[in-house]
């Protein structure tokens, strides 16, 4: 079951993001409301489900297994994926940017 | 040491948000989750306490790493049956929900619902196997109600039974994953306080009739294997319903024809007696006797005249059987198509019939019912089948 591209769950793309550098499972969720800057509080479930998930679909590999953590680092594939739904989201901000100005029209008027 | 309390499993574990409240109402009973497997869950009493309690489908076992992780986060792991992983916390805790997206959640359960699928089909087509096996064994003789007392069907339709609730359960089990998996793709969260006490009477009930029938199905080949019983035919009188051929012979010269392959325990196969037991046939007996009288000759001159007879005894269960056992036993033993049924008229009997091949031909059969028994004889000799019949209207009455 690989990944087919489309829209990931939020779980799913801050975990990939996050492991830009390899990491492993308790720190990796600390990481991930340090960079969400609060927004994104993952619990223990989800994140191993997705850490599950993705290893199967080999868009993140076990580089290393101590017996005691098993750290985790994104692959080739899982960054392109990720660079790909990053253009997406992005391609999204853009097409939505008309609400920004709106935004700002409404706050100036 | 605490005690430890049993109970059946709600509607089935499957229905994750129930499960998970009646794990929660038992604990604020005083009633701690210790383990569980499909049939029974056990309980510790101890103090109430309020505590949540979350199923988390794994289908590899989870790492030392991942069960402190959950720790770390205020969730304890209490249990686990196949790829169900039970974790507590304090109701006070505050500890964060396990799952934070509903997708993701839905997920863990896809493998789930291919391996409900595949169980399905595996468990729909044993049962049709084992039904068509216990139709094919109980009609293809036609002697239904005979294989029905005496053969192996009360253990094979139990089995079918089983495996109809196995099907059954399969299919729910499927439909409340799928039901689960369907919510949280929408983004709707498992309620975790789900009212469970709906449907709980109805499991019990079928719950505890499954594992009564299972258990039949253990303990009625014991039951049989210990009952049955098989030694030689005493010469002396004995307690069994049969006709001896010394009554019907009325010979002083006639002696006992003792088997020549006698086997390992020294049962006489000329004389020998078989008891069985089945759920339906409390009493059934197989005896055989032979004898011979020494100087006589058959009025064929074929030999020295050695009379014989064997019985086949049914005391049945029920009253209603003994019509169907009676046709079937005829049916088993009138092979022969110059046999000729005579259905005699006797008050003792609810149904008497003679059956010859000629009136010279030594061979008669007779069958016979009342009450509950069911009887067949077959005598090889000299003597009248009328004389059988009024030792036989002895036994009747």
């Amino acid at each position: 079951m690989a990944y087919s591209g489309g829209p990931m769950t939020e779980a799913m793309y801050y975990i990939l993001l996050a492991l830009m550098n390899p990491n492993y499972g308790y720190q990796l969720m600390n990481e991930i409301e340090q960079v969400s800057k609060g927004r994104v509080i993952m619990g223990p479930g989800t994140l191993y489900g997705v850490l599950t998930r993705l290893q199967k679909e080999r868009l993140i590999v076990v580089v290393n297994d101590d017996g005691r953590r098993k750290t985790y680092a994104i692959t080739q594939e899982g960054k392109s994926a990720l660079k790909e739904e990053y253009k997406r989201l992005e391609n999204m901000i853009q097409d939505g940017i008309i609400l920004k100005e709106g935004n700002e029209d409404e706050q100036s008027s | 040491m605490s005690k430890v309390v049993r109970k059946f499993p709600i509607d089935d574990f499957w229905n994750i948000g129930k499960t998970e409240s009646w794990f929660s109402d038992m604990a604020s009973q005083g009633l701690h989750l210790k383990k569980f497997g499909w049939t029974f869950v056990y309980f510790e009493k101890d103090k109430k306490a309020n505590t949540k309690y979350r199923i988390e489908v794994l289908y590899d076992k989870p790492s030392q790493e991942q069960l402190d992780v959950y720790k770390e986060y205020g969730w304890d792991f209490v249990a686990k049956t196949g790829f169900f992983y039970v974790f507590s916390s304090p109701q006070d805790s505050n500890a964060p929900e396990l799952h934070t997206d509903t997708i993701e959640q839905s997920f863990t359960l896809d493998e789930l619902d291919r391996v409900l699928k595949r169980n399905i089909i595996v468990f729909g087509v044993a049962t049709l196997i084992i039904a068509g096996i216990a139709f094919a064994l109980n009609f293809y003789d036609d002697e239904p109600c005979l294989n029905l007392v005496e053969g192996n069907f009360i253990i094979l339709f139990f089995q079918v039974l089983v495996y109809l609730h196995l099907t059954y359960s399969t299919i729910r089990n499927y439909l409340y994953v799928r039901n689960i998996k369907n919510s949280l793709i929408n983004g709707i969260e498992i309620n975790h306080n789900e009212d469970w006490k709906k449907g709980r009477l109805v499991t019990t009930i079928v719950n505890t009739l499954v594992v009564t029938i299972a258990a039949i199905i253990v303990f009625i080949p014991i039951v049989e294997r210990v009952k049955s019983d098989e030694y030689t035919l005493p010469e002396m009188e004995v307690n069994l319903p049969i006709i001896r051929l010394a009554d019907i012979e009325e010979n002083p010269n006639l002696q006992r024809e003792v088997s020549y392959s006698y086997n390992g325990e020294g049962i006489d196969y000329n004389n020998n007696v078989r008891f069985e037991w089945t759920p339906l046939v409390p009493t059934k007996y197989r005896i055989s006797e032979s004898g011979i009288v020494e100087g006589m000759m058959w009025s064929d001159n074929s030999g020295e005249y050695s009379p014989s007879i064997h019985t086949e005894f049914y005391q049945l269960r029920f009253q209603n059987m003994a019509d169907g056992v009676l046709k079937d036993l005829m049916h088993k033993n009138l092979y022969d198509p110059r046999y000729k049924t005579a259905k005699i008229k006797n008050p003792n009997f609810h149904h008497l019939y003679v059956v010859e091949k000629s009136t010279s031909e030594a061979t008669k059969l007779i069958f016979a019912s009342w009450d509950n028994n069911v009887i067949y004889i077959r005598y090889h000799g000299n003597i009248e089948v009328d004389k059988i019949i009024s030792l036989l209207e002895n036994m009747a009455i």
